[in-house]
């Protein structure tokens, strides 16, 4: 009791040097007015001084006393930046504020008054991503399986057409690879690598055609996958 | 700075945003305004009517009149108490605050404020206040108790000569020709009048007139003012003129009891009572007299309760509204008059007094009168309006003034619960499985169709349904439970946390109070008991003050899921809810006992009165007398120097009492100047870990203390010292953890905290930082305790609580910058504990906030990067002074969460999901997946894309296999 009656009498004692600090918000295409910013109230520090935001945008903070604040508008959907107010007897001082930044030393920046522009309106909600077909088609994974598919049929024409020679590079170079993966596939690294770096291949391993065509086979099998 | 961590969220999802068409079906909002303090005041507008009505919650309202919807509303500081309410046209002016010096103004059908301002406040306590307005120019005049102040385009101020001698005015009236100040002085039986030019603000005349000393209070008709002398039974008038030499009149031929201010002083009309219980409407007449022009006839039953108000057209009508107890049921009588008709529409209305209380003058309750149209405010503190024995909306305004409220879990639906298998015999188990299988194709149905069409599950649906007439059992993820909720009303709740339907409204009895003494009823604790077999039983204890000051604790048992009282049992729930009485005195603790049904109850001498709805689980007395050595209670205790946190053991001294006695085991001593305010009970959960594994293999233990709490304290000094949060041990007091927080000039300590696990959150505001690299601004301190360094381990969660070891803790802490005062903190609960936990504040712009755990995590790396193993074990960020203030995730996203005073959490049965439901001015519940709904299917999963490309590699495979068949064919043919 002692301590509040006290407490009164020295906050008393500074409304001596007590200032309104008045200023003005801004609209902007953020926020075109009033009725869209709604009820807001702009504070000084956590809350102890505080002005509501008329229809006008314009406020007001009665009797502040002497000292360094925070200023910052308490709005439920929209940023504003936040002010450095330095109160001093008879009027204030305005400097720019950055959130997590030092107090002091001050800024050199002095702004004439104190007029806030919304900076952002926040965004609460996401939408849903609805199903889109097109979305779907546009997929890596679904361009790589429709790719499989395509060659899947255009493989026998591609090979009807090509070159008698070029056709029997190819073949030696899918036998080659298909060698080693059934090298890999029987554990046997060593003669896969092998098969893969000699310019000839093996005579065992390469001979027969049927193999190296049902390969080919599985790997086109593969592809689609 | 904010780049990393905003590539973090891109790559990552910290921040789990709520869907558009989440809205509305996994939370619901309740808009509130608290209960109405005065009258209504109807406002007509082009475009619609709005209902003007400051309430108990500090609160402006206006509700629309089409359906109670709220059309706008102002929160005044809680330091800022509305005094009064003043309406003319579209203007709305509100003064408030200390010496009611605040004045502002708004727009009657917006809400926009057009005006704040500051008057000068008088040094002694305001006396009257009033204000009144002058015609056509937007000018308003403010009395306040010697003062008047012209606010407008002039300004100017009027203070009476001689402040001393002259008694405080209370009543402003402007004719044309003068503004008129007017104060009763019943001390020195006169009435004061001052007259004042409204122009210049220069003083015309100052008077007073002598009246009898039994006038205690008069009534302004016009510009007369009227007053009824109880003494002598007379009425007294006088009109106001600018000279003040107007005399008084009398009249003596009736006996005149009171007057009723109806708040139609512009057209001149002002309610008497006789005292014969007639009633009379009296017109104010331009030359100074007053007349009655219509009478209502006595009644039977109590007083009446008056209401003046206009219609659209500026036509006044006055209604009188009283009870009769006719049979068993109330009955409220109507008769609406008209001046300029001929007698009066009478009409009545059935209001359930056992669910909305009643409405008398006993209560402070209201009424309002808009033509043909009533607006009745009940001692349950619902708003209805009423239009010809029509209710056409209500709104329950005690939902604002919850006191406590605790989640129940339904129970299983009917064709789920358990059967007894084992005395089941062949047959009647085929028969049992024939009879459930008729559900089967129905089933099928629904399941094939929910296949084809990606259509969410039922559950889903009942969930989100506003129906609450469906059968409240358990849905399968158990996001469907009842609320139970008391008010400072004496009114229980039921609501249904899918829709926020009310379910069950009860009001609470008042035993022996309720006859003819009176009393009121305020929650302390709440209690969910398992209760026999899958029923829940809620314990709600309340204090109960009767009129003649007595104190009692009170005891009502309710069954959640229809409001009914389990014992007393009642058949009966259109009745008052009666409790039992439990302690005839005040309450000072209550604590369940873990693991049991068993209140125990800590009346003001320390004896302990248990409580088991349940005795054939065990009695009370054996489980008191068995656990009494190891039971340590801690709570706040009164002393001369303040309130103290002191521990408490139980004992039994036959000698003493028959009861156990709780007597002082610790206390927790605190430097000089520093008194306990709160404590903070830890939210208490299964733990799922016992350890924190970190990146590079090693364990730090948890510090997992069952007894644990946090007290917060304040300094007396207001200025130099600070606030206090500690951890103690509830058994011995010893403090875990301590630090001091900067106070801020503040009168009083703004810390909350909340503790769950080894895991202390608090947020305050550093309004100190002026040295050079500091800062102001709100903070958020996250702390977790551990048993040591890394992989010390001394199995704090079962050790005794005296073992040495027991006060190794070593602390991790870490501050953050936080862009938002809070109200109120909690963490999320689930089920197992598995799921990380967040803490959902409620901030000062009134929104509720998820901080996720793992930017609050206090191993969060300053100054180096984590390493690859720390982000992808502890999924580590590198620390970063401020929070991101990110709106998505907002958990109230676009809704207006007022004023929240707690935020309870409540386990689903999803171990993925938690309920959280914020109350204070408005109440407002949600569904939280902390760490995503892992257990379930994602909402976003698209089934359509699954079932398509399914089908596409069958399409494939079709067309295909003949290709290859054909070619193999030709293969061995071609060999």
């Amino acid at each position: 009791m002692l301590a509040s009656v006290l407490f009164a009498l020295v906050s008393l004692g500074l409304s001596a040097f007590a200032v309104d600090v008045t200023g003005k918000l801004q609209w902007n295409e953020v926020c075109p007015g009033i009725a869209s910013l709604g009820p807001a109230k702009v504070i000084l520090d956590s809350g102890k001084y505080k002005g509501n935001v008329l229809r006008d945008g314009g406020f007001s903070i009665p009797d502040v006393p002497v000292g360094t604040y925070i200023l910052s508008v308490v709005s439920h959907d929209y940023v504003f930046d936040q002010l450095r107010v330095d109160v001093l007897e008879s009027t204030f001082e305005i400097r720019p504020y950055s959130v997590g930044t030092p107090l002091n030393p001050a800024s050199p920046i002095l702004l004439p008054q104190i007029s806030l522009l919304p900076r952002v309106q926040h965004v609460y909600l996401v939408p849903v991503d609805s199903f889109n077909i097109l979305g779907m088609l546009q997929n890596p994974m679904m361009l790589m399986m429709v790719f499989g598919g395509a060659m899947v049929f255009a493989m026998p024409y591609l090979m009807k057409n090509m070159d008698p020679e070029t056709m029997k590079e190819f073949k030696e170079s899918q036998a080659k690879v298909s060698g080693m993966q059934s090298a890999i596939a029987s554990g046997d690294l060593k003669a896969g690598i092998s098969a893969l770096m000699a310019d000839d291949p093996p005579p065992s391993k390469a001979l027969p055609a049927s193999p190296a065509a049902s390969k080919n086979r599985s790997n086109n099998k593969n592809k689609r996958r | 700075m904010f780049l990393p961590l905003f590539g973090l969220l891109l790559c990552n999802p910290l921040v789990l945003a709520i869907h558009e068409s989440d809205v509305g079906v996994i939370d619901w909002h309740k808009k509130l305004i608290g209960v109405p303090l005065a009258a209504p005041v109807v406002h007509h507008g082009e475009n619609g009517s709005v209902l003007l009505v400051p309430t108990a919650s500090n609160v402006l309202a206006a509700l629309n009149t089409t359906d109670g919807s709220v059309a706008w509303r102002y929160l005044f500081d809680a330091a800022d108490d509305i005094a009064s309410l003043h309406v003319d046209g579209d203007v709305v002016v509100a003064l408030s605050g200390q010496g009611a010096s605040m004045l502002r103004s708004f727009e009657a059908l917006t809400g926009l404020m057009a005006l704040e301002k500051r008057l000068d406040a008088p040094a002694v306590p305001s006396a009257g206040v009033d204000v009144c307005f002058e015609p056509n120019t937007g000018a308003m005049f403010t009395l306040n108790t010697h003062t008047i102040t012209r606010v407008g385009e002039v300004h100017w101020t009027w203070e009476a000569p001689d402040k001393r001698s002259v008694m405080p005015y209370s009543k402003l009236v402007h004719t044309g020709a003068a503004l008129y100040a007017v104060g009763l002085s019943q001390q020195s039986a006169s009435l004061h009048l001052a007259a004042i030019d409204p122009i210049t603000g220069t003083q015309i005349q100052t008077a007073w007139k002598h009246l009898p000393p039994s006038v205690s209070s008069f009534v302004l008709a016009g510009d007369i003012a009227v007053w009824v002398d109880h003494a002598k039974e007379s009425l007294g008038f006088i009109q106001l003129i600018p000279s003040l030499k107007a005399s008084i009149r009398t009249e003596k031929a009736l006996k005149w009891y009171a007057l009723v201010d109806v708040g139609l002083q512009k057209s001149s009309l002002v309610v008497a009572v006789l005292t014969n219980g007639e009633a009379r409407v009296l017109q104010g007449r331009e030359d100074g007299v007053i007349e009655s022009i219509h009478s209502f006839p006595a009644n039977d039953g109590p007083q009446s309760l008056f209401a003046g108000g206009l219609d659209k057209d500026g036509a006044p009508y006055v209604a009188r509204l009283w009870t009769t107890v006719s049979n068993v049921s109330f009955m409220f009588l109507l008769e609406i008059y008209t001046p300029g008709q001929e007698g009066a529409v009478k009409s009545f209305i059935l209001l359930d007094t056992y669910k909305h209380g009643t409405v008398s003058h006993v209560c402070r309750c209201q009424l309002a009168v808009d033509g043909t149209r009533l607006v009745i405010t009940t001692s349950t503190g619902a708003i209805q309006l009423w239009e010809q024995e029509q209710m056409v909306w209500g709104r329950e305004e005690a939902l604002a003034t919850i006191d406590v409220a605790a989640f129940v879990e339904l129970p299983l639906p009917e064709h789920v619960v358990k059967v007894g298998l084992g005395s089941e015999s062949f047959v009647t188990r085929l028969i049992r499985q024939i009879g459930d299988a008729k559900d089967f194709p129905s089933y099928a149905a629904a399941f094939a169709q929910r296949f084809v069409t990606g259509a969410p599950p039922r559950e889903e649906v009942v969930v989100s349904a506003h129906n609450h007439t469906a059968s409240l059992s358990r849905d399968a993820f158990g996001f469907k439970q009842v609320l139970v909720a008391a008010t400072a009303y004496g009114s229980v709740f039921g609501l249904d946390t899918a829709s926020g339907a009310v379910l069950w409204t009860r009001v609470l009895g008042l035993g022996w109070a309720g006859e003819g003494v009176g009393a009121m009823v305020k929650p302390v604790k709440i209690f969910v008991l398992n209760g026999e077999g899958d029923a829940k039983d809620v314990v709600l204890i309340a204090q109960r003050k009767a009129n003649n000051n007595l104190v009692d604790t009170v005891l009502f048992r309710i069954d959640p899921l229809t409001g009914a009282s389990i014992s007393p049992t009642e058949e009966n729930t259109e009745r008052l809810l009666q409790g039992t009485d439990v302690i005839a005195g005040p309450l000072v603790e209550a604590f369940l006992i873990p693991e049991s049904d068993v209140i125990i109850l800590i009346d003001e001498f320390f004896q302990v009165h248990t409580i088991n709805p349940y005795p054939d689980t065990e009695d009370s007395a054996a489980l008191i007398a068995r656990l009494a050595p190891n039971l340590y209670l801690p709570f706040l205790e009164n002393f001369s120097e303040g309130p103290r946190v002191v521990g408490h053991g139980l004992k039994l001294d036959p000698n003493l009492s028959e009861k156990h006695v709780a007597f002082r085991t610790w206390g927790l001593s605190l430097p000089p100047g520093e008194t306990a305010k709160t404590i903070v009970k830890p939210r208490l959960g299964p733990i799922a870990s016992l350890g924190k594994v970190l990146g590079n293999r090693t364990t730090l233990y948890k510090y997992l203390n069952p007894r644990m709490f946090v007290v917060l304290t304040q300094g007396t000094d207001a200025v130099a010292s600070g606030c206090g949060v500690y951890v103690v041990d509830g058994a011995k007091g010893s403090v875990l953890y301590s630090a001091v927080v900067p106070r801020a000039g503040s009168e009083v300590c703004d810390v909350h905290a909340t503790l769950t696990e080894n895991w202390l959150v608090y947020h305050y505001y550093e309004g100190a930082g002026l040295e050079d690299g500091e800062t102001k601004g709100w903070r958020i301190v996250t702390v977790e305790l551990y048993e040591g360094s890394l992989d010390e381990k001394t199995r704090s969660s079962d050790m005794s609580a005296f073992a040495v070891e027991s006060v190794n803790v070593e602390a991790l802490e870490q501050s953050y910058l936080f862009a938002h005062g809070v109200t109120a903190i909690t963490s999320t609960s689930t089920k197992f504990g598995i799921t990380s936990k967040d803490i959902i504040v409620a901030t000062q712009n009134n929104k509720i906030h998820a901080i996720p755990r793992r930017l609050l995590n206090p191993r969060r790396p300053q100054n180096r990067k984590p390493t690859a193993e720390e982000q992808q074990e502890e999924q580590l960020i590198p620390y970063d002074v401020v929070l991101p203030d990110d709106p998505r995730s907002t958990i109230s996203h676009n809704y207006e969460v007022a004023n929240t005073r707690n935020i309870i959490a409540s386990p689903a049965l999803l171990e993925s999901t938690s309920l959280v439901f914020a109350y204070g001015l408005d109440l407002f519940l949600t569904r939280v997946a902390p760490s995503s709904t892992f257990d379930i299917l994602n909402k976003n999963f698209n089934k359509a894309q699954l079932v398509l490309t399914v089908s596409g590699l069958a399409l494939g495979i079709a067309i295909a296999k003949p290709m290859v068949r054909r070619k193999r064919l030709r293969e061995r043919w071609y060999q």
